[in-house]
């Protein structure tokens, strides 16, 4: 499985540049005096987009046949997938995490605490993408995925927009607000690691029935 | 020894009435292959020979039917025999991004190849296929007959017993189908089995010590090619085939 992490890394170090480019345009960003804490989720969702590109590799090199020989391959290709995806999305929340932190002594406007809940929502928000879209990768493939992924991403703010403007609102009893507020680090924690355990497992199944 | 019984695999299609329908692509194939045997799978495109040597390989699974290797079955040994197995499609294609060097190294890690012998055995492989020169080059910048060299070495990475080889030669010039069709000979002197799927009987009839003829998923004739020509009373396994299948094709 080492193998297939690093046919994953190697596979997505062209467009790993790109990555850097973001960076440093934050970076410059940050030093500008702006708060731009509202864009740090893009070198993470990049990081994600970027994962997703080896499936296209994957796809182009008709490599799933060959993965199909090797030892526990099918199993040992799923797991790889998620693995190499969390280790680049760490790597880019820990580099985005370093630049909010210069950021911050640079200007003055943000807290630690600030800091821990941005990081916070950046992993649990790409790691839901992640957990909600690598098993229709796995099942459909990576071009159908994509237009499932935008159609879902418009649909989505689509749907978003007409909920706000007829004003609909939804009462939420006080006491599961303050019960969220005091333990939505745990909560969240708890709910992203179940899906990813979740969508995992749902991916492997998918896989090793798929006819290749 | 690679024993296979019965062999069925049925998909489903879509008919000119656009309705599902099931066919088998193998209905019921059986061959056997001895240890240092080349074995030639032949018959023309849409036989089944892709389908079948897929099972064997591991990458489809069988609808019905048998196959051991080595006394092993794919149940409860998967990963025992796919250790012994190299598979070489001709439609595979390699990463183009990485060095030669690079994904013989990555192929290693697949294969759990030791890392004391990695460096001895790649540098050994390359000089073999004659590869030293382009090692570190990208793949994507190599000749049709480099990146074939490049397939073959790995293959041969993990030193597999039995070969695979799909169509092996299919689409390539003359020099990089001799290049193949040496290697199948080289690895025959070492005493391993190679299974070679083609639709180029005269190839096959050169090389192979026995042949297993398949059309429209069943065998018709299995044998050595000496035999089979004394057999349909003909000079070659081309006019043998069209015997066997009663004079003509019929694609249907």
């Amino acid at each position: 499985m080492k193998g297939l992490i690093k046919k994953d890394i190697l596979m997505a170090k062209s467009n790993l540049k790109v990555l850097m480019i973001i960076f440093i345009v934050f970076g410059l960003m940050s030093f500008s005096g702006n708060d731009n804490s509202n864009f740090a989720f893009i070198p993470s969702f990049l990081s994600i987009v970027i994962m997703m590109s080896t499936f296209s590799y994957d796809e182009f090199n008709k490599s799933n046949q060959f993965i199909s020989t090797l030892p526990n391959g099918r199993k040992n290709y799923v797991l790889a997938k998620y693995i190499s995806t969390l280790i680049v999305l760490l790597v880019s929340i820990f580099m985005t995490a370093i630049l909010l932190i210069i950021f911050s002594l640079a200007t003055n406007t943000m807290n630690f605490f600030e800091i821990i809940n941005i990081i916070f929502g950046c992993i649990i928000g790409i790691i839901f993408v992640l957990c909600f879209f690598y098993p229709f990768i796995f099942k459909f493939g990576i071009e159908k995925s994509r237009i499932i992924l935008f159609i879902l991403a418009f649909g989505i703010t689509g749907l978003g927009g007409i909920l706000m403007k007829s004003n609909f609102s939804v009462t939420i009893p006080k006491a599961l607000i303050d019960f969220f507020n005091n333990y939505y680090f745990a909560i969240f924690t708890v709910i992203t690691l179940g899906l990813l355990f979740i969508s995992y497992k749902i991916s492997e199944a998918i896989y090793l029935k798929k006819e290749l | 020894m690679l024993k296979v019984e019965d062999l069925k695999k049925k998909f489903i299609r879509i008919n000119k009435k656009k309705q599902k329908e099931e066919f088998y692509a193998d209905n019921g194939i059986s061959f056997m292959a001895n240890n240092g045997e080349i074995i030639g799978i032949l018959g023309p495109n849409g036989a089944g020979k892709t389908t079948l040597l897929r099972m064997i390989a591991g990458i489809l699974e069988p609808t019905s039917g048998k196959i051991s290797i080595d006394g092993l079955n794919y149940q409860e040994n998967e990963i025992d025999i796919k250790k012994e197995i190299a598979f070489l499609s001709g439609n595979t294609k390699i990463y183009n991004s990485l060095s030669t060097y690079e994904l013989l190294n990555m192929c290693c890690d697949f294969y759990g190849v030791d890392k004391s012998i990695r460096e001895s055995k790649i540098k050994s492989i390359s000089k073999i296929l004659k590869m030293e020169e382009f090692l570190h080059s990208r793949i994507g910048n190599l000749s049709t007959g480099q990146t074939q060299k490049v397939n073959i070495a790995r293959c041969m990475i993990h030193d597999p017993k039995y070969y695979i080889l799909d169509e092996a030669t299919s689409g390539l010039d003359i020099i990089s189908s001799q290049l193949i069709l040496d290697f199948i000979k080289e690895e025959k002197k070492k005493g391993k089995t190679i299974l070679y799927s083609t639709h180029y009987m005269e190839e096959a009839e050169n090389i192979c010590d026995n042949v297993v003829m398949i059309n429209k998923g069943i065998v018709i004739k299995t044998g050595t090619p000496q035999d089979i020509k004394k057999e349909t009373k003909t000079t070659n396994l081309r006019d043998a085939f069209f015997v066997l299948i009663g004079g003509s094709y019929d694609e249907k």
